[in-house]
């Protein structure tokens, strides 16, 4: 009886050490110190198409915030690879401010403009284009992964990295969008490959567990594959839980971006 | 790691006795090791010329409001004014500014590196075993070095060459022995101390109701913890004096993780499991020799100290549990490890009341492993590693110092010392002087001025790159192209006796500059090997300055003391924060202990402890900025302009701009904390002890850190809010204490 006493009297206390408590707290004192009145430019920037920026508010974390807080009538100057060319006009339309301007290779791209007195920059250079070699496409199944008539394909897609250059890319695979006929796209598994296994240590270093996955892309570096012709090793899964009666094709987009 | 972890905290809360010891009154002593105080601790405060001192005993440290049963000596340390406790919950002394790296503590002459079990519910040191703790946070005197914010003497019981004693202490998360008696009566003794916690044993049924709860959902929580220390200690008296031998070793096991499995009826079976493990722990061994040579006294030491650590984060994982192949394992973990040899002798004579001579020298070979790094991943298809070799460094360091006492009556003191030090790794050698000094003026009989300076060099430094110190963050040397660690502090007291209830007081101000603090560069992974050791971090500089008040009773039924420290600790990097400066994370402006201990009779003692601090910082972002969304179709992130309308999570709430380093101060930290003690004699001569405490007692939730949050609430729209996260509740705990 005294041990069962002891064990209860224990895991009450072991309760109430291991547990934690989340309360509201304002910070709105900081307001006026941290980081209000900033400016944020962001614009990405490729060859396919012109320089295009948006320009907007911060806005303090625990503030009602709908929507982007677009600065529409700011004078934001473009240049490349030091030459002046021009105002952007802003767009109401897409809240984009516009150049005429398609950038090459190698361009250096610069946006300046002043906000509230402040001068406010950037400037980055466009990356040499990355040329995919060659790809290879192996289906297995079909064979019991979450139903018993699923299938994976794999993807190994070839290019090589310039050596003794830190170069950085970006990966995206998906069908093709909304097309009769086309099977939808599948489960992503970029646990296979290794720069997405590398990718995965940099991030558990700060985030541990976590694991590489996403819809829309990941970013990867060539470290471990500097200078070498190096084929990337994705997969999906397609699972029978559509039915592919139906289903005559399956069109698929591989990007591979140099960033 | 998961947010929550299993820990607790202890209160070490005491009636300090602030005073400073005249070495002289020592010499009337026959062994040099203890230091066996004869006057008050108001006439050491008022008549010593050292500043800064605390000297706290075995029964100021045993006579605390405890937790779980278990008196700690960091706890006790950490009430002093001009000394920050760091992140509730984990252990930490940030003395006058410094960092918790910066702080030697010596068993026995041993150094330790490391001194806290559980994130610092308990420390290294078994009470059991300690008789005496001297503590410096300015005036250091000569024969210290290595560090730059403070040092903590600790010196154990002087077996019993009589008779057998100990006690044994049950408490509800650890257990403590300690005995103690003749070999050989008068010439050969032992004494032994033991501790072991058993959260591990006591926690499983709390576990194990917990993970049923959680099968279902195909859930287990994986968690453990273990501590044991052990110390030892054999003196044999000799002629004219002693030789003895000294053993510590101390080890701490973490474990906490989750485990994902297949639930209900499900067909196929798979485990995905996610742990973090943390190990860390001392050893230390020594042989001593204290003789008495000519007028004076020698006493020399050769010891041993290892301190090592590892944090590893594991993945396994199999998607098919009949298909082996389907099997998958990363293991990412950092190593970390010191090991010094070391040597050194003392010597030490006084002329007449006038003038304490004291001399010394030494070596110590240290052998760092300071960043060990394995990346593991290994599936059915591939298997590849990527470590960096466990680099190992050695060092050599050799010193010596001199240090001069002259008293000049009850008038003046004044106490001069130099130490020299040649730190040799990697090629370099690092001589340097370190220059002490601290003077003492009677201004009046119950008045004195004192004033001290103090030069200090650090050739080790602890790098971390969380918020939270962990036991396993990096001890490193001194890396390529880099400096030693240095500092200089002043220091200026007012000391005296106050004309009502026999209180003294102290009063110092202090100024500390340190030079080459290392930090983690920003942007880099710690967990990459390919990058060397010592090319991760940065060095910069720190200042810091306030004043410490202690009014002290040690009178009477009642005792207790009242502290308050103010203080302002800045820290600037070139290479950190745009090169601006920032305050230190622990830039605890204003600081009050009142400590209060009461002796009903000799059966009941009650005592109670108050803690105020202003919050430490942290660096938190307020402000979000944008970034590209589906605005711009073309981008590689685009969630696919055309099939998608939408946007992702952080398009849609943006990123986190930080202004600057801990540029928020979490909210004022106080604390009550009570507690009773029960003595009861036996009719064998025995006495138990029951110990009733009470941590937090009006369950103030300290906050820990600030995050941000969505918050989802019945019936209304999702908000946005900053969210302060309070671990320790109030905490009630029992032991009992059985001593013979």
């Amino acid at each position: 009886m005294k041990i069962k006493l002891l064990h209860i009297a224990s895991s009450a206390l072991f309760l109430s050490i291991a547990s934690g408590c989340y309360q509201d707290i304002n910070l709105d004192k900081y307001k006026e110190q941290d980081g209000e009145h900033l400016l944020t430019i962001n614009s990405i920037v490729n060859p396919d198409s012109v320089v295009a920026a948006s320009a907007t508010r911060t806005y303090f974390y625990s503030d009602a915030h709908t929507g982007k807080d677009f600065v529409k009538d700011l004078q934001l100057l473009l240049s490349v690879n030091g030459i002046d060319k021009g105002p952007m006009t802003f767009n109401p339309v897409n809240n984009l401010y516009e150049s005429t301007y398609k950038p090459a290779e190698n361009d250096v791209i610069e946006l300046k403009t002043t906000y509230l007195g402040q001068s406010v920059e950037c400037r980055d250079t466009i990356p040499a284009r990355v040329k995919i070699e060659s790809i290879e496409i192996e289906r297995q199944g079909p064979m019991h992964i979450y139903f018993d008539d699923d299938y994976i394909i794999t993807y190994k897609i070839t290019f090589t990295d310039p050596a003794n250059v830190d170069n950085y890319y970006f990966l995206h695979y998906d069908d093709v969008g909304p097309l009769m006929g086309n099977l939808n796209m599948g489960e992503r598994d970029y646990t296979y490959e290794f720069v997405f296994q590398q990718l995965a240590n940099h991030i558990n270093a700060v985030v541990p567990g976590w694991e590489p996955y996403s819809p829309w892309g990941l970013p990867f570096t060539d470290y471990g594959i500097d200078g070498t012709t190096h084929t990337l090793v994705v997969k999906e899964l397609v699972t029978d839980y559509y039915p592919l009666a139906g289903v005559g094709m399956m069109k698929r987009n591989i990007k591979l971006y140099s960033i | 790691m998961p947010k929550r972890l299993l820990i607790g905290l202890i209160l070490a809360t005491t009636a300090i006795t602030t005073f400073a010891a005249n070495d002289a009154d020592t010499l009337s002593i026959p062994t040099l090791d203890e230091v066996i105080v004869t006057a008050t601790g108001a006439n050491r405060n008022l008549k010593a010329a050292e500043m800064g001192r605390h000297v706290i005993g075995h029964e100021a440290i045993t006579r605390l409001p405890v937790l779980f049963g278990e008196p700690d000596v960091i706890k006790t340390l950490q009430t002093l004014p001009g000394v920050s406790q760091g992140v509730e919950g984990f252990s930490g002394l940030y003395v006058h500014g410094g960092d918790n790296d910066q702080n030697l503590f010596l068993y026995n002459g041993i150094p330790l590196y490391h001194v806290a079990h559980l994130g610092g519910i308990f420390s290294s040191f078994n009470v059991a075993t300690i008789n005496k703790i001297d503590f410096f946070k300015s005036a250091f005197p000569a024969r210290f070095g290595g560090r730059i914010s403070s040092i903590t003497d600790i010196r154990m019981n002087t077996p019993n060459f009589e008779t057998y004693e100990g006690k044994v202490t049950v408490g509800l998360l650890a257990f403590n022995g300690y005995v103690t008696g003749p070999i050989l009566k008068d010439r050969l003794a032992f004494s032994a101390g033991v501790r072991r916690s058993w959260i591990d044993i006591i926690g499983l049924p709390t576990l194990a109701v917990f993970n049923a709860i959680r099968k279902k959902n195909g859930k287990k929580t994986l968690a453990a913890y273990n501590f044991m220390d052990f110390n030892a200690r054999v003196d044999w008296n000799v002629g004219g004096g002693k030789i003895y031998a000294v053993g510590y070793s101390g080890h701490d096991y973490l474990k906490i993780g989750q485990r994902e499995f297949e639930t209900g009826n499900a067909v196929d079976r798979f485990f995905d499991e996610n742990s973090n493990r943390l190990s860390w722990g001392n050893l230390g061994v020594s042989l001593n020799a204290d003789y008495r040579l000519g007028g004076g006294y020698l006493n020399a030491i050769a010891y041993y100290t290892r301190y090592s650590s590892r944090y590893a984060q594991v993945n396994e994982h199999q998607s098919n549990l009949d298909d082996s192949d389907t099997y998958g394992r990363t293991y990412n973990s950092t190593f970390n490890s010191i090991g010094d040899f070391g040597v050194n002798a003392r010597y030490m004579q006084q002329w007449r009341e006038t003038w304490l001579l004291k001399v010394g020298a030494g070596y110590v070979n240290h052998n760092y492993h300071p960043e060990g790094i394995v990346n593991e991943f290994t599936d059915n298809r591939q298997q590849w590693d990527d470590n960096n070799g466990n680099p190992s460094v050695k060092s050599d360091e050799v010193f010596a110092y001199i240090d001069n006492l002259f008293n000049f009556g009850d008038v003046a003191s004044l106490d001069v010392g130099l130490r020299f030090v040649d730190h040799f790794i990697s090629g370099t050698s690092f001589p340097r002087l370190e220059p002490r000094a601290s003077l003492r003026v009677n201004v009046s009989p119950d008045y004195s001025v004192k004033a001290s300076y103090a030069h200090i060099n650090q050739f080790v430094q602890q790098v971390s790159a969380n918020y939270i110190s962990l036991p396993t963050d990096l001890w490193q040397p001194i890396g390529a192209g880099k400096q030693p660690l240095s500092s200089d502090q002043f220091a200026l007291g007012l000391y005296g006796n106050l004309p009502w209830w026999q209180l003294y007081f102290s009063l110092e101000g202090w100024y500390k500059d340190m030079r080459n603090l290392v930090e983690y560069r920003e942007g880099i992974s710690s967990l990459n090997p390919k990058l060397p050791w010592d090319a991760k971090t940065v060095t910069g500089r720190g200042w810091a300055y306030g004043a410490d008040l202690t009014v002290t009773k040690e009178v009477g039924q009642v005792t207790g003391a009242l502290s308050y420290g103010l203080m302002w600790n800045r820290r600037k990097f070139d290479q950190l924060n745009g090169g601006l400066m920032f305050p230190a994370k622990f830039d605890n402006r204003n600081k009050i202990n009142i400590t209060a201990n009461y002796r009903l009779n000799e059966r009941i003692e009650f005592n109670a402890g108050w803690t105020y601090m202003t919050g430490n910082r942290m660096t938190l972002s307020l402000y979000n900025y944008d970034i590209p969304g589906a605005d711009f179709t073309d981008s590689p992130s685009s969630t696919d302009g055309g099939k998608w309308e939408g946007n992702t999570y952080e398009q849609l709430t943006g990123l986190g701009y930080i202004s600057g380093r801990n540029n928020v101060r979490l909210p004022a930290y106080h604390r009550l904390d009570l507690g009773m003690s029960l003595y009861k004699k036996l009719k064998n001569g025995k006495r138990t002890i029951w110990n009733f405490s009470l941590y937090n007692a009006y369950c103030h939730l300290n906050t820990l850190t600030i995050v941000k949050q969505n918050v989802y609430n019945w019936n209304e729209a999702p908000r946005r809010e900053f969210r302060k996260l309070g671990l320790i509740p109030v905490v009630p705990s029992v032991s009992w204490t059985y001593e013979f």
